[in-house]
């Protein structure tokens, strides 16, 4: 567990929760999982030196961390590592987890917030992977009634474009709030049908394990839709907002594909939307950002170099994600969605000229549309850092000349 | 030894959950005991390398010390252990586990409350602790707090020690505090709720705790999935627990 320490598997939590904040300290690669062994962990961070790199990423980070004094970081250490000798040896420990909480809390809880998901997301996660959403399922319509009362909730207008035998495309419009500028988003709450068999943990329960939550769908596409509506419900400003989604991408799409063009006219024609945002993005397994971006050209779903003021936005997302220690690449693409006949209907009605961007939460180990989906908890909280970077960047388009 | 208990010892225990029983083991015993667990600390922390008086700070548990020293496997074969506990269970008992809870001088923190049930791969609460003093525990040395008769409001899901923990209310008021002498021991029924502060004396604080289970008790890894225990069970779930590391005693 990484934003709560267990009994029940608090030598990993502690190993798992202390990797990534040396990883991200230290500028290491990220992985599948980031434990790193406890040895490891003392050396690192039983030192001033490496309490040091810790100030510089709360520094880094905006994050209020008043370091111990490293000589009881390292007894802390020393501790722990003789309880785990004496349990291996001959099952001896110390009962009162006292040092393993000592470390989780004046190590880690400083920066559990700015390094993985937000409770509110994880919950909503949990909540909506327990809901059978794929197209045919009786149950999605009431992941879509929640989506869409949430959304309402959250000051949206919301239009259900419906068909008998389709799921709904919702099409939900927010006027600015204190900022200038538009925003389109995507995104589906549908999912395939899971092949149960081959998950080593429920596909419709939430599982936390190795610093990653596992559950269907969770890497396409709710985990990142979760995520955004909480991060834009603490938002105290933001840009008109269109977020245009849908309950058939996994089947094709076929309600989109007719009627996305449509339902979109009014941003298409206006020539005001600042930008287009894709569902989710992708990290490298070693924690290198891909930075899918491109202005669109002449054909549906043409994909030209970003021009300067995108290119403008790209070099403020380095600047996030350098924060933590992480490159990036940038492509001038869009999101792979090759595996649908008729494409992405989202990327296919964005119109010649558009600024359109895919970030988000995956990595190569999400293993979307395959058994244990699954996503890092780590890459959201960069995620939202960017998101705030995206609302300042259209904010300033908006006036510029 | 048939029946060591009385009648108002059986209702006692029914009614709270809990029972002590003065002086179970005699001096020379209770000596042997403190020292087995003295000579077993001192060979560990050599191997591991560490001063005695570090190790002891730190480590604080020991299970299984039956398989490591004669006296703590007579121990658990005490014929007033198994009669009270036959008396207890109504039933022919079973050696689940033992283990030693240290509560050094000035250097342990609260167990908080619990049930000891819910972390056992077992299908049914038909089991007990038999705790027995290794030190004098007057109630600021980390005497053991039950809550009377919470035993017999059922099974909770396991508490997670390092969470927020149970909030009894007014009802706290209700606890009770069992200060006890060496050598004395405490039963208490699976169910029980109980908890321990810290030891704020400047004197040890030891507690050997034998768990024994009624033999109709069926492995249920399922209850507890992964509990230490576990790796030692060779029979399939819903069999009788294999009597080659839990022997009926």
């Amino acid at each position: 567990m990484m934003r709560e320490i267990s009994i029940f598997s608090g030598a990993e939590d502690l190993c798992e929760a202390l990797g990534l904040l040396w990883r991200t300290a230290s500028g290491a690669a990220r992985g599948r999982s980031n434990a790193l062994p406890l040895e490891t962990l003392a050396d690192a961070l039983g030192c001033q030196a490496g309490l040091s790199r810790l100030t510089a990423l709360a520094e880094a980070l905006g994050v209020a961390f008043e370091p111990p004094p490293a000589h009881v970081v390292a007894q802390h250490f020393a501790d722990e590592l003789l309880s785990r000798r004496a349990l291996k040896h001959h099952r001896g420990r110390n009962v009162y987890s006292a040092t393993k909480l000592a470390l989780w809390n004046h190590l880690w809880v400083p920066f559990v917030d700015a390094l993985v998901a937000d409770a509110e997301s994880l919950a909503r996660m949990t909540r909506w992977v327990a809901c059978p959403s794929w197209a045919a399922a009786p149950e999605q319509s009431r992941l879509m009634a929640d989506l869409e009362q949430t959304l309402r909730a959250q000051g949206f207008e919301v239009v259900r474009h419906e068909r008998v035998g389709c799921a709904p495309l919702l099409v939900a419009r927010r006027e600015a709030r204190g900022q200038g500028g538009h925003l389109v988003l995507y995104g589906h709450y549908d999912t395939e049908v899971p092949d149960a068999e081959r998950w080593r943990t429920p596909p419709l329960a939430a599982t936390e394990a190795d610093g990653r939550l596992f559950g269907l769908g969770l890497g396409d596409n709710k985990a990142p839709l979760a995520f955004r509506l909480e991060w834009l419900a603490r938002q105290p400003s933001s840009p008109a907002i269109t977020w245009v989604l849908q309950g058939e991408e996994e089947v094709g799409s076929p309600l989109a594909h007719d009627l996305m063009h449509e339902v979109l006219a009014p941003e298409r024609a206006s020539g005001r939307v600042d930008l287009w945002l894709d569902e989710n993005g992708y990290f490298d397994l070693d924690g290198t950002q891909r930075l899918l971006a491109r202005t669109i050209g002449a054909q549906p779903d043409e994909s030209l170099p970003p021009d300067p003021a995108l290119t403008s936005l790209l070099d403020a997302l380095i600047a996030d994600v350098a924060r933590y220690g992480l490159g990036t690449r940038c492509e001038a693409r869009g999101l792979n969605k090759s595996f649908f006949p008729r494409g992405c209907p989202f990327n296919r009605a964005i119109p010649p000229g558009g600024r359109a961007l895919a970030i988000g939460v995956n990595d190569p180990a999400s293993q979307i549309h395959a058994p244990d989906e699954s996503v890092p908890l780590w890459t959201f909280p960069i995620h939202g850092r960017q998101l705030s970077t995206l609302f300042t960047w259209i904010d300033a388009q908006s006036s510029a000349p | 030894m048939a029946s060591p208990l009385s009648p108002r010892q059986l209702a006692d225990f029914e009614r709270d959950g809990y029972l002590v029983v003065p002086a179970l083991v005699d001096a020379a015993r209770l000596a042997a005991l403190q020292a087995a667990h003295t000579e077993l600390v001192t060979g560990w922390a050599d191997t591991l390398g560490v001063p005695v008086d570090e190790y002891t700070r730190v480590v604080s548990q020991w299970t299984g010390l039956h398989l490591s020293h004669p006296v703590f496997a007579e121990q658990v074969r005490h014929p007033a252990v198994i009669a009270a506990a036959r008396q207890l269970l109504d039933s022919p008992v079973q050696l689940f586990h033992d283990h030693l809870i240290s509560k050094p001088a000035h250097a342990s923190s609260t167990i908080p409350w619990h049930q000891d049930y819910p972390f056992w791969p077992v299908d049914r609460p038909r089991a007990l602790s038999c705790w027995l003093a290794l030190d004098d525990v007057p109630a600021e040395a980390g005497a053991m707090r039950f809550m009377p008769g919470a035993h017999r409001e059922g099974e909770q899901p396991p508490v997670d020690f390092l969470r927020a923990p149970k909030v009894w209310g007014a009802r706290e008021a209700s606890a009770c505090a069992v200060p006890v002498k060496a050598g004395d021991c405490i039963f208490h029924h699976c169910l029980s709720w109980h908890t321990s502060p810290p030891n704020q004396t400047a004197g040890p604080r030891r507690a050997y705790i034998a768990i024994l289970l009624s033999t109709s008790c069926r492995f249920a890894p399922g209850h507890s999935a992964w509990h230490p225990m576990n790796e030692f069970v060779s029979v399939a779930p819903g069999e009788p627990m294999n009597t080659d590391h839990f022997p009926i005693l």
